[in-house]
């Protein structure tokens, strides 16, 4: 009788045989010696067919947010059933009485956050997720204030970091501008009559545009050394600029407006030499203001607003090819893609999350951040960033951050199943 | 019809249809790499493959002589391993280190037919037993140090749960 064993066969043959197998059985082979273990971690994205969302990072962009870059394909779907059923560990941070509008930038290192007049700097870490105390804390303040008296400092409304670069819109119609490597600072265009709906930085680094309340956005060239801001393009739009955006792939830059005027335009688009109009997206009979845009490659934007989709429009076309409805019907603040097929949108109510994959129409999961005493709050999600293991949802009065990474935890918080059997009954 | 003889590796001459060898692409390539195509005196010796493993090998060559060349795997298609005709199950119905040999020697001989069918024989030996069913079935020794083991118990929790 012969003594040939799996010891006798090669690791290609390993792999042929578990080929055949489905994603149950090869976790358990895993237990079965160290070298079945090994073979079947570092093959195992050959052997599952199956895609992952939110886990899947098939995206650099996104892995440069990402804390971990998660190493097997298991693993990465043992995450993708903890986002799925909504088993996750939730952490209450930073909580004060006075209602904000936080705004928050994740990499892969750091988390950014701006609450009131100040922006923070976090190093992430494992242990306790973020490291309680900053590392350093930006207050933008004018330098030759006159007028400081009985007057706080002037509230960030949203910020942005490139490098070594950091812009901020200020609640008084100004931009600020920070060099992060010797702190110097810049301010311009105080204004007491506007607020600074959103900025951006253009990708070479060159540029800086604002959108404002007062109907308009306007276009600064950045000077490194020393640092300035000079304003050289003011575009009237007749209607608010809620966001703007540059796009990394060619010379276009998108600004989402308040779809207000005649027009009804949503999104304009705008070649980055002279700023001038090219194209415009429209939602056709709504009137909806459109609060936050991401690009998709060069020629796609997302975009959600006011009136509780969250859309893809294909500037090949000029049309909206995708439509995503809330299922509360909320109106959606802001949202982020990990650049493969899951995209997160922050809701008007109840500090709520609604994560959606793209290939389908179904919205994956719901999450509903909770205060620190573990009610539900009452606020919106103004800001929110999400990598393989954790969401971090900014709400009026906390930032909450929910970890998808642990074992412990298996409490399902399903609501997309509730609600499915709501519809039903 | 042409003939061929082929030598195992224990110096067994096997004399056979050339037709049937060629089952084998490694066999196949050589003879024409060769241009073995004429009544060749010399055998092919195949030092990998002992007498008893060949013979098996041939009676299963033997009775898929006629089949179609088998499909291109597809990359996404989920692998089905309950599509075995019963004429390879009963073929298969021997002890478990003749049924590895078989897969050592249709890996060196390459013929996928054989190759599919045995390596799926084993897969459905271990579809949906326990870890240590799966160990007691193959005799495989667990050589995980207890922490190690309850690493991979830990990441494979959620898969159990339902």
């Amino acid at each position: 009788m012969s003594q040939c064993c799996f010891d006798d066969l090669s690791t290609e043959l390993l792999i042929y045989i578990f080929n055949f197998l489905d994603v149950r059985d090869l976790s358990r082979l895993r237990l079965i010696c160290r070298r079945f273990r090994d073979v079947i971690n570092a093959w195992d994205s050959v052997l599952i067919k199956t895609t992952t969302v939110v886990t899947n990072q098939n995206s650099d962009k996104f892995l440069a947010r990402c804390f971990t870059k998660i190493p097997t394909k298991l693993e990465k779907l043992r995450l993708q059933n903890n986002w799925k059923y909504g088993m996750y560990n939730e952490k209450n941070l930073f909580y004060v009485r006075k209602r904000y509008m936080p705004w928050l930038k994740l990499d892969k290192d750091y988390l950014w956050f701006s609450r009131g007049s100040k922006i923070f700097n976090y190093k992430r870490d494992r242990e306790c997720i973020i490291n309680s105390k900053p590392n350093y804390v930006l207050t933008p303040q004018y330098r030759h204030s006159c007028v400081n008296v009985g007057f706080s400092s002037i509230d960030v409304t949203k910020f942005t970091v490139q490098d070594d670069i950091l812009v901020g819109g200020l609640s008084d119609g100004g931009v600020y501008v920070q060099n992060l490597i010797n702190k110097n600072d810049f301010y311009i265009d105080k204004d007491e009559h506007t607020f600074t709906c959103s900025v951006d930085i253009s990708p070479d680094g060159l540029v800086v545009a604002s959108g404002m309340r007062n109907d308009c956005f306007k276009i600064f060239s950045l000077h490194r050394d020393p640092l300035e801001l000079t304003l050289i393009h003011t575009q009237e739009l007749g209607q608010r600029a809620w966001c703007v955006s540059f796009c990394e792939e060619r010379p276009i830059f998108a600004c989402g407006t308040s779809a207000g005027g005649d027009s009804r335009k949503s999104i304009l688009l705008f070649d980055t030499d002279r700023y001038t109009e090219i194209m415009n997206l429209k939602l056709g009979h709504f009137i909806s203001a459109t609060l936050d845009i991401k690009w998709d490659g060069p020629n796609g934007i997302w975009s959600c607003g006011n009136d509780s989709h969250l859309r893809r429009w294909d500037l090949r076309t000029g049309n909206c090819e995708q439509k995503f409805h809330d299922a509360f019907g909320a109106g959606l603040y802001c949202l982020d893609y990990d650049y493969c097929n899951s995209i997160m949108v922050g809701t008007y109510l109840h500090g709520r999350v609604a994560l959606w994959d793209v290939r389908t129409k179904r919205c994956v999961q719901l999450y509903f951040t909770r205060s620190c005493k573990g009610t539900t709050l009452n606020s919106p999600v103004y800001s929110l960033s999400f990598d393989s293991e954790y969401l971090f949802a900014a709400v009026d009065q906390n930032l909450n951050i929910m970890d998808f990474s642990n074992y412990e935890y298996r409490q399902k918080r399903d609501y997309v199943k509730i609600l499915e059997e709501t519809k039903v009954g | 019809m042409p003939r061929i003889k082929l030598q195992s590796s224990d110096n067994e001459i096997f004399d056979i249809e050339v037709e049937i060898a060629k089952c084998s692409v490694t066999i196949k390539t050589m003879l024409e790499d060769l241009g073995m195509d004429d009544e060749e005196e010399e055998a092919v010796p195949l030092p990998n493959v002992n007498s008893a493993i060949l013979r098996k090998v041939l009676q299963w060559a033997t009775f898929h002589k006629d089949d179609p060349p088998p499909p291109e795997d597809d990359e996404n298609k989920e692998k089905r391993t309950d599509d075995i005709s019963s004429w390879d199950a009963d073929f298969l119905k021997v002890d478990q280190g003749t049924l590895f040999e078989l897969i050592l020697a249709a890996n060196y001989l390459d013929i996928k037919g054989l190759l599919d069918v045995t390596c799926k024989t084993v897969a459905n030996m271990i579809k949906g037993k326990a870890p240590e069913e799966i160990r007691k079935t193959f005799n495989i020794k667990n050589d995980f140090t207890a922490s190690e083991e309850d690493q991979v118990r830990k990441e494979n929790e959620w898969c159990e749960e339902k």
